[in-house]
């Protein structure tokens, strides 16, 4: 279970660089008691998340023994281009997010909704209608949330470049 | 306490055409924001707060009322048919109220979840107004022995939600403890985990969290399927008759809501655990008395009822020890209580004495939002329901432009909107290594109040204090101790009925 | 997915759409108001508020806020910015924008004493104070009805009997705590000082029988006082309250320990003065002037009207602040 293997290195990895942060945490001279200060408990959840993470590679170490079946490179980058719509997918969602301030959020909002519709709808439902429709739905709910939030609920979306 | 009083109280609430419709439109707009995945019932609370200023505290406290009921039941409605939380409250119903719309028995699931709600908020009501004094007596009990012992048992009892790998399980619940760690720490306050931005020294917000996990995981999950040749939409009868689900339903669900209500209802006196994880220990409580535990998660109305019931039981709950002690039990009970606190209204002991009629008029307040809710969404199911029939692509985008909105509404910084993102991606990554996202959630919630506590606990032993001198506590831990052990055993029970059933279907293909 | 041409002239389309919108709203936006003190405020002003609604700190800013609309004739939105005392909004926003329009509201034991206490590496000096606009009617040190104490005096000494035994419950890092240390370091009070929280949570642990000793500002302890359940040894006030004249100040007995806490408007560093000033005026009329604002604090908040100009304010806030640097070895 090659999978099962890699989850749980990325687990030691990550609980073992938590762990070396955790203590670097300051103490706070008040508040200690008995040892126990700001470090301990993050320490008690480091330790468990290593040691469960060491239990899944013994585990999957031991079940990839059993089988022969192994995922080699070709068929894992085939199985991401078969979904590209979901890279696709990030992509629009962290340029949405990164963009939503320099750009502003109607805009950013517009491009969003639009490609993302794009992305979502079936090969072969691809029509100039379904464009139409994804433009006139991004223009409409980008400008019209935009002013019920920020007129009505006080909610301070970034206009960019659009001040 | 002096029955004219309380009739002048409700008197003023009935009687007044003002009164009444704010009750229906503060419902109406909670159920929107409850509804929508991002924005929240605390959002709407805060939102209004300044609105009902200018009224009186009869008006302006039965406006956030409504809005507060509305927005909890609210939640059931994203999470049935979109299988996103619209509230922290509402995870536990997307277990198994998501199933049931794949099923093609949306409307069953949001008949069911809108009038068991509505009986949760019911039997809220009746603890708050008959025996809110002797409750809020056993409330003060609580201190940080119990605490960290409720809290111990809590995450005991996620081990039995964990789902068939038990190791995975319990990585997703270590991981959500150790995401809660981020920001300062509970009782001395140093930061942790901060690497230098200002803007991690809060931690990440729930909100932020739950949108992450769940809703940027959805359009990830539909991005997956636009190659399959598989229809965007699911096939529903949009007909509906009545209510949705039978009479014989309904009484076969009593047990469940009568458990589910008291849940809901003590996790709610408790103040600082929340709707959540009332709706899931209330999920977890169904699923192991239950003759058939296997079936939750596939699509039954138990595990809506069970969740729905418990946290709207909670609203009635926390409003207990916000009323007799002043104490906010979460975020929507804080606004709840600077709202009283405008009117002049000073929660404590003397309360009844001081403002009896308008507390009494609260009461009303709450039951007749109650009733609208439980109209106004009667109704709308059957308007709800066409949602499901605009395909996915155009759908999803817009709800996560909404989604963004309501993180970056949450504290009015955009480093939130980036916080779903990332958390969208590890939601993602977590659902190809079959990593379960509810244990992270509930070790998201629940380690703050454990480690908070227990630092108390080793604070007071130093006076050579210890758990036997705190008996509930010591009755909680030995119950902690034995829900794991039950957990555990239960888990395990799971896996097997699982994996044989794998197994025959295996034999038979 | 394929990008067909009519694809890509949609979006190009927009895109130029979108640029064209740019540049007409570029044109004729608005204009910063960046000196202009005659026109401030010309939009609404943001009011931070660094602890959660419903607490004394967010009760004076929101009355504040509901006063000032009038006075200034544009909305004052407050927004509550809450964690760690105040200290994550006092460092969020202590950089923010100079045109005035951001302004922090908190109290003094977050201001001063998150310095000390080590909490931030930073204090009054990092903003510009706009106006002290209020004194806490003070922390009172209450106990339950049924114990044996009647003074904060006889409460020191019996922790000098039994040290370590009578658990004072705090805040760790607020005032409480700060005051909890003084009592240590320079009366020799033993207590075992636990830490339970904001004011509510103290409350009920405190009636709980979870912790012997604690204080709370007067507003949230006053129900149980009335009713016979608590009693008040005295305030931490450096002179008797005018709306408490019943209740001794620690000052009459222990000099050291008074901690009074105000309420204080602040303005990011670098703010024009003449806005600043502007500001403090508004405030100012408000406090001494505005009956509805005199009946609203002695109401809820048993507080006297009480503002400071801005240079007064500036002293009195670095007198709180000698003050407590003078214990800071002990608060960290």
């Amino acid at each position: 279970m090659k999978s099962d293997l890699m989850t749980g290195i990325a687990g030691a990895v990550f609980s073992g660089f938590y762990l070396v942060q955790a203590t670097t945490v300051k103490v706070f001279g008040g508040a200690a008691t008995a040892g126990v200060n700001a470090q301990t408990v993050p320490k008690i959840w480091g330790g468990c998340l290593l040691a469960l993470s060491l239990v899944l590679i013994v585990r999957a170490l031991l079940a990839m023994r059993k089988e022969k079946e192994t995922k080699g490179l070709r068929e894992i980058l085939e199985a991401i281009r078969h979904r590209r719509e979901v890279v696709c997918t990030f992509v629009l969602l962290i340029l949405y997010a990164a963009l939503m301030r320099p750009v502003g959020f109607i805009l950013t909002s517009i491009a969003y909704i639009l490609l993302q519709i794009w992305v979502l709808t079936p090969l072969e439902k691809h029509s100039r209608r379904v464009l139409g429709i994804a433009a006139g739905l991004a223009v409409f709910f980008s400008i019209s949330l935009y002013f019920v939030f920020t007129k009505y609920l006080m909610v301070m979306l970034p206009p960019g470049i659009l001040k | 306490m002096d029955p004219s009083i309380m009739l002048q109280g409700a008197l003023s609430v009935v009687t007044d055409p003002l009164t009444l419709g704010f009750i229906v439109l503060g419902v109406f707009i909670g159920i929107i924001f409850g509804a929508v995945p991002g924005l929240t019932a605390t959002l709407a609370l805060i939102m209004f707060l300044p609105v009902t200023y200018t009224m009186t505290p009869v008006q302006g406290l039965s406006t956030l009322i409504a809005l507060y009921v509305g927005g909890i039941s609210g939640g059931l409605v994203a999470a049935i048919l979109l299988n996103i939380p619209g509230t922290p409250s509402s995870i536990a119903t997307t277990f198994d109220g998501a199933p049931l719309a794949a099923k093609g028995e949306a409307g069953k699931a949001l008949g069911v979840g809108v009038v068991f709600s509505f009986v949760g908020t019911i039997f809220g009501l009746l603890m708050l107004v008959t025996i809110s004094p002797a409750l809020a007596s056993v409330a003060i009990q609580f201190g940080a022995f119990e605490y960290c012992a409720v809290a111990a048992c809590a995450l005991a009892l996620v081990i039995s939600l964990a789902g068939r790998d038990l190791v995975k399980g319990l990585m997703g619940a270590f991981l959500g403890l150790m995401i809660a760690t981020v920001g300062l720490s509970p009782v001395d306050s140093m930061k942790r985990f901060t690497f230098g931005m200002s803007e991690l020294t809060s931690g990440f917000a729930l909100l932020t969290i739950l949108i992450g996990l769940f809703a940027i995981t959805e359009i990830a999950k539909a991005a997956e399927e636009v190659r399959e040749k598989r229809d965007m939409r699911i096939e529903t009868n949009v007909h509906i008759k009545g209510f949705g689900f039978t009479l014989h339903e309904f009484f076969g669900q009593k047990f469940n809501a009568l458990r589910s209500s008291v849940i809901g209802c003590i996790i709610g006196i408790l103040p600082g655990i929340g709707g959540a994880i009332s709706g899931m220990l209330s999920y977890t409580a169904a699923k192991n008395q239950s003759k058939t535990p296997e079936k939750y998660g596939t699509g039954i109305i138990d595990g809506v009822v069970a969740s729905e019931t418990a946290n709207n039981a909670g609203i009635g709950g926390a409003m207990i020890p916000l009323l007799t002690l002043g104490i906010p039990g979460d975020a929507v009970t804080a606004i709840l209580l600077g709202g009283l606190m405008v009117h002049n209204i000073a929660p404590g002991p003397l309360i009844f004495e001081k403002s009896g009629a308008v507390i009494y008029g609260l009461f009303t307040a709450l039951f007749l939002s109650a009733i609208a809710m439980l109209f106004i969404e009667l109704f709308g199911i059957r308007v709800f329901i066409r949602v499901l029939t605009v395909p996915k692509y155009f759908l999803l985008p817009i709800i996560m432009v909404l989604c963004a909105i309501g993180a970056f509404g949450n504290s009015n910084r955009i480093f939130d909107v980036y916080s779903i993102m990332a958390f969208g991606v590890l939601g993602y990554a977590m659902v190809k290594t079959h990593i379960p996202s509810v244990p992270v959630i509930m070790g998201v919630i629940l380690g703050p109040i454990f480690e908070m506590n227990f630092r108390r606990v080793m604070q007071l032993t130093g006076t050579g204090e210890g758990l036997l001198d705190h008996p509930i506590a010591a009755v909680l831990t030995a119950i902690a101790v034995a829900a794991l052990i039950f957990s555990f055993v239960m888990n395990r029970r799971e896996a097997k009925k699982l994996a044989a059933a794998e197994q025959e279907s295996k034999g038979n293909a | 997915m394929k990008w067909t041409a009519k694809a890509k002239r949609m979006f190009g389309t927009i895109v130029i759409g979108a640029c064209l919108l740019a540049a007409a709203g570029c044109g004729g936006g608005s204009e910063r108001a960046g000196g202009d003190v005659g026109n401030y405020p010309n939009k609404p002003i943001n009011l931070i508020v660094t602890h959660g609604a419903g607490g004394d700190t967010d009760y004076n800013a929101r009355l504040l806020a509901r006063l000032l609309e009038k006075e200034l004739g544009q909305s004052v939105v407050p927004n509550n910015v809450t964690g760690a005392n105040g200290s994550i909004a006092l460092e969020q926003y202590k950089d923010g924008d100079k045109d005035g329009y951001t302004i922090i509201a908190t109290n003094s034991a977050a201001l001063i004493g998150n310095k000390a206490t080590g909490l931030s590496d930073f204090s009054y000096e990092s903003f510009e104070p706009i106006a002290v606009y209020g004194k806490s009617a003070g922390e009172n040190v209450v106990v339950r009805a049924d114990s044996p104490y009647n003074s904060i005096a006889d409460l020191v000494e019996a922790s000098k009997q039994n040290p370590n035994i009578i658990k004072y419950g705090v805040s760790m890092g607020g005032g409480v705590y700060i005051a909890s240390v003084i009592m240590d370091k320079s009366i020799g009070a033993k207590f075992n000082v636990v830490d339970t929280g904001d004011a509510s949570n103290r409350l009920t642990a405190l009636l709980g029988g979870h912790v012997d000793a604690t204080s709370i500002p007067y507003s949230g302890a006053k129900e149980y006082i009335e009713s016979g359940q608590l009693k008040s040894l005295g305030t931490l006030l450096s002179a008797r309250s005018e709306m408490l004249p019943n209740t001794p100040a620690v000052d009459e007995t222990y000099p050291e320990l008074s901690v009074d806490t105000y309420y204080v408007v602040l303005a990011p560093k670098g703010t024009d003065p003449a806005i600043v000033e502007k500001l403090n005026k508004a405030i100012t009329k408000i406090v001494k002037e505005n009956a509805e604002y005199k009946a609203e604090v002695e109401k809820m908040n048993f507080q006297a009207p009480w503002v400071l100009s801005v240079e007064e304010s500036k002293a009195e806030l670095q007198k709180q602040l000698d003050h407590f640097m003078k214990f800071e070895q002990y608060l960290k």
